[in-house]
């Protein structure tokens, strides 16, 4: 297996959400505004309104990630996002990340699993296909990169 | 690209072997929502790499066989380390004719046991296409760093 480059995503987020479910642990939920994405082939927009991230985070910096949302590609095309992911950090980063202060990306592991559903069709490859994701958060939003597993 | 990305670039890094053997499937059938459902359990196994050594003790990989050729793969594996330590593998993937199965994995382990860290990292998995109809398979696990 080989990743090979094949998406980058850039989005914003807007409404942060909290859910204490339990001492420790905290659902999160982060709603996308907008966003664009552009690789290989594969090219258009979030759908907005249409999802985003679902993070269980634990105080130890481990946590997991959840998300869903909709893209749409500049010929209208249609598909469907989910992911699962992995982040662990040292306490101090966890703090900076959640109170959105400037992080070095190089200074946290977190990963992303994303699979597609996508219409029959030039794009039905995404159906088939592992990705590995890693994502960085800028002033503005946060940026993504998906590799093809090949 | 307004902003540089400064992020990591991912790589792969075997670390794990997992053999697999599999029982009878159990078979659903063809389901209302479309594809073909089954159920092929874990029956044993052996899990190796890193210095850690273990048994697999249960799971299996829940199957959907779809129309364009594709299986969908759920799948949860039980690891027993000679230590006592336990641990959960699960993820999903897909099988294809050419490429064989492939899995996108995480790990789940007690907070305080010897393997705990594997519930910290992301790691991806392959079998090669069957070269037989053989019910046991070595799944090779690589670690995306």
């Amino acid at each position: 297996m080989q990743l090979e480059l094949a998406l980058e995503m850039r989005i914003s987020l807007g409404t942060r959400i909290h859910i204490p479910l339990a001492p420790g642990y905290t659902r999160g939920a982060v709603l996308i505004t907008e966003g664009s994405f552009s690789g290989p082939g594969l090219s258009g927009r979030v759908v907005p309104g249409s999802g985003g991230d679902f993070p269980m985070v634990r105080p130890d910096g481990s946590g997991r990630f959840e998300s869903q949302y909709l893209l749409e590609t500049d010929d209208g095309a249609h598909i469907l996002k989910r992911s699962t992911g992995v982040r662990h950090a040292p306490p101090e980063v966890v703090r900076a990340l959640l109170a959105q202060e400037p992080v070095d990306p190089q200074s946290y592991y977190m990963r992303m699993m994303p699979r597609f559903e996508a219409p029959e069709g030039r794009y039905d490859w995404l159906n088939r296909t592992l990705f590995v994701g890693v994502g960085q958060r800028n002033p503005t939003g946060s940026v993504f990169r998906y590799w093809k597993v090949v | 690209m307004t902003e540089t990305f400064t992020a990591p670039t991912p790589g792969l890094a075997p670390v794990f072997d997992m053999l697999l053997e599999r029982g009878a499937p159990l078979v659903v059938g063809d389901i209302a929502t479309g594809g073909r459902r089954s159920h092929v359990p874990v029956t044993g196994g052996t899990f190796t790499g890193l210095g850690l050594s273990g048994r697999l003790t249960g799971g299996g990989e829940t199957l959907l066989e779809r129309a364009d050729g594709v299986t969908a793969i759920e799948a949860s594996y039980y690891i027993a380390f000679t230590d006592g330590a336990v641990a959960r593998c699960f993820g999903a993937g897909y099988r294809t004719a050419e490429a064989g199965m492939r899995l996108a994995l995480l790990f789940e382990a007690a907070e305080e046991c010897s393997v705990a860290e594997l519930a910290t990292r992301a790691f991806l998995a392959e079998q090669a296409p069957d070269r037989s109809t053989g019910a046991s398979g070595i799944l090779s696990i690589s670690r995306i760093v």
